[in-house]
């Protein structure tokens, strides 16, 4: 077995415990709630009959332990299964699968966006340290990067909003609404990636093995773009991965600002309504995506850095 | 003699530095020639590897060469545009640094690494350039140069970097080469090895060599010609033999002093007493008046030439004349 595959395998096997230790803690959580837990599993205010809530709590192994009651659980929601919204009725699982593809849309576009735009500009800084480029990189970025995302929210929809009247503010009706939430998402966050990216660029165009690139007499393209860039690219990969569940974060207050119909409305209008099956859902969904986040990012990191996974005696 | 395939006419290279002018190198002549290998050699800090980053043109900032010429072939170095000065590197004269830990590029294989100058300069096919790579892996003595070639340098050890830094450099037989204390960061037990094989390779592809050291021991060995430096100047040159029979600067005698004479034990060596001086400031006249046991009135005031005492060897003292 490669010593890639080697170190994929362990880095899952760590995270495996981590999302039990999740799914205890929620467990638990569910516990201390007041009510039959029966409540949270049948369609609320519905009238069921004595056999059939029996049989849901065979089936939900309710007469059980608490021990087995948990197992029970566990394997419902890991099969997607979180029991019915009080508030709506439905069952949760419907009312996330029509948030998440929202909220995704949201996330990735500013993600990527974020990537996109600011590894080009830290470069750009990099190369032309101490410059006005440079200069004007750097004051740019630390602006963005110090911006709170609520407050330029709030700013972006006052300009393009209600004085120039040029985009929508609220509500997912066209493409032109996602323009101004993806850009609060966003403008923060390139500044951070720009900054990040020029700090590692400069660090290792001062390295010795760019030295003997150099020395080689490679042309400069591709001693900067092929030596330097694809090691100083290592950490901004691994923050591209670790920082997902932030985004997630952001997009939660993002969306709450715009009334953009994905998940961060929904946790947000189910913690004001006590609708705590719909909120167990979408944390546990928050913490999976940060544990498998993590660990995508410690694989990458290790597929780029050969130094990553030596073991000892590995060629 | 025929001409020179370097000369290296009063370089100038200084760095400036917040606290001051680091006056690295200052006024450095002499001549290479073809099968040559000419050694500098001097204490630490006494401007060797900023003189050979120089002849390649690679003096990091805040380094700037303000003075001299280069002449290599005929073509003064220093006036060539960068881009033509990157047909010389790797190409005609190539580099091998001080520390093989930190000069593989990490992230690439040492057989890519290798392969690489022979596709810039020769526009070489990649897979030929592989296969040369695997060749030249085993020219350097690695064992297994098909395995070798798949590896990254972090699992190889100092002395196996330093073997694929030779092979790098040599990818594209280039006709002069600077060894920067080529040995000093590995291993006691390879240095000798190492050194053998740098200079089988040299013999048989008919290099010219600049080997930089501040072993004098190891100029014996190898040199042809050698230079001792102190403190960015040329103080004695000639012919290894010549120098070695009858060293003149003070300095230089100060170096023999301290080379291990049969089974002394290193606790017993002799050390030039003080420190070589701060680049900065300079003692005036002669530089290395303040640890020097002859230093007269004169030495102080003003510096000494750097004078023909015999044929072929220079000295830049006053105590002889
Ligand atoms: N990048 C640098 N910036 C400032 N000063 C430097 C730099 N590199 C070398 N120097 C100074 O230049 C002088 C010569 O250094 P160097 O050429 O490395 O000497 P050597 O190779 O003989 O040990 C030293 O005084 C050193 O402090
Ligand atoms: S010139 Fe004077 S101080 Fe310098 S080495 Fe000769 S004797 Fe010593
Ligand atoms: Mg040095």
């Amino acid at each position: 077995m490669s010593a890639l595959l080697r170190y994929t395998v362990k880095k899952i096997l760590i995270g495996i415990p981590v999302i039990f230790l999740v799914t205890i803690i929620l467990f638990s959580i569910m516990q201390l709630m007041p009510g039959d837990p029966i409540d949270l599993l049948l369609p609320p205010g519905s009238r069921v009959s004595e056999e059939k809530i029996q049989e849901i709590k065979r089936t939900w192994g309710l007469d059980k332990p608490l021990i087995i009651q948990y197992f029970y659980w566990v394997s419902h929601i890991l099969r997607g299964d979180f029991g019915y919204s009080f508030v709506t009725k439905l069952p949760v699982s419907n009312l996330l699968y029509a948030r998440i593809p929202y909220t995704l849309q949201l996330m990735l576009t500013s993600q990527a966006l974020a990537f996109l735009i600011g590894i080009p500009l830290g470069v750009a800084a990099a190369l032309r340290r101490g410059r006005f480029t440079d200069s004007l990189i750097m004051v740019g970025t630390a602006v963005l990067w110090s911006t709170p995302g609520y407050w330029l929210g709030l700013m972006l929809m006052l300009a393009f909003g209600f004085y120039l009247r040029v985009l929508p503010i609220s509500g997912a009706f066209s493409p032109a609404s996602m323009v101004l939430p993806v850009a609060t998402l966003t403008l923060p966050y390139l500044g951070m990636v720009a900054r990040l990216m020029r700090t590692e660029m400069l660090e290792v165009l001062g390295e010795d093995y760019i030295r003997t690139a150099w020395a080689k007499g490679l042309p400069s393209r591709r001693v900067v773009l092929r030596h330097a860039l694809r090691n100083a690219l290592i950490p901004v990969t691994v923050l591209f991965f670790l920082n997902l569940p932030w985004m997630l974060g952001g997009a939660v207050v993002v969306e709450i600002i715009f009334a953009w119909p994905g998940m961060g409305t929904l946790l947000y209008n189910s913690i004001v309504m006590q609708d705590y099956p719909v909120v167990m859902a979408i944390i546990f969904i928050i913490a999976v995506l940060t544990v498998i986040c993590n660990t995508l990012g410690d694989v990458v990191s290790a597929f780029l850095d050969p130094r990553i996974r030596l073991e000892k005696g590995e060629y | 003699m025929t001409d020179p395939l370097l000369r290296v006419v009063d370089l100038k290279t200084y760095y400036r530095t917040s606290a001051g002018l680091v006056r690295a190198v200052d006024g450095v002549s002499f001549e290479v020639y073809k099968d040559e290998t000419f050694c500098v050699v001097g204490e630490s800090g006494c401007g060797k590897s900023t003189l050979a980053l120089s002849i390649i043109r690679l003096v990091p900032y805040p380094g700037e060469i303000v003075g001299g010429k280069i002449i290599y072939r005929g073509t003064d170095l220093l006036k060539l545009p960068e881009s033509e000065m990157r047909k010389i590197r790797g190409k005609e004269i190539a580099m091998i640094f001080q520390n093989p830990m930190n000069s593989l590029n990490p992230v690439f294989t040492i057989g890519f690494q290798i392969a690489e100058p022979p596709v810039i300069h020769f526009n070489m096919d990649g897979r030929s350039a592989w296969r040369r790579a695997v060749e030249l892996i085993g020219k350097v003595r690695m064992p297994d140069p098909e395995v070798r070639a798949r590896n990254y340098p972090h699992v190889l050890s100092g002395g196996m970097r330093q073997r694929s830094m030779i092979a790098m450099m040599i990818s594209c037989e280039p006709k002069l080469l600077l060894a920067d204390e080529p040995t000093t960061s590995v291993d006691v037990t390879v240095q000798a090895q190492l050194l053998n094989l740098l200079m089988n390779i040299k013999r048989e592809r008919r290099m010219s060599m600049v080997l930089i050291t501040h072993n004098f021991g190891l100029v014996a060995e190898v040199c042809n010609r050698v230079a001792v430096m102190y403190a960015g100047k040329i103080v004695e040159l000639g012919p290894v033999r010549e120098v070695f029979r009858n060293p003149v600067h003070p300095y230089t005698r100060g170096l023999m002093k301290c080379l291990p004479i049969g089974t002394k034990r290193k606790e017993q060596l002799y050390v030039i007493p003080g420190q070589p001086p701060n680049l900065i400031e300079p003692p005036p006249g002669c530089r290395f008046h303040p640890r020097c046991p002859h230093a007269m009135e004169k030495c102080k005031k003003e510096e000494p030439p750097l004078t023909e005492v015999e044929p072929n060897h220079y000295v830049a003292c006053y105590l002889r004349r």
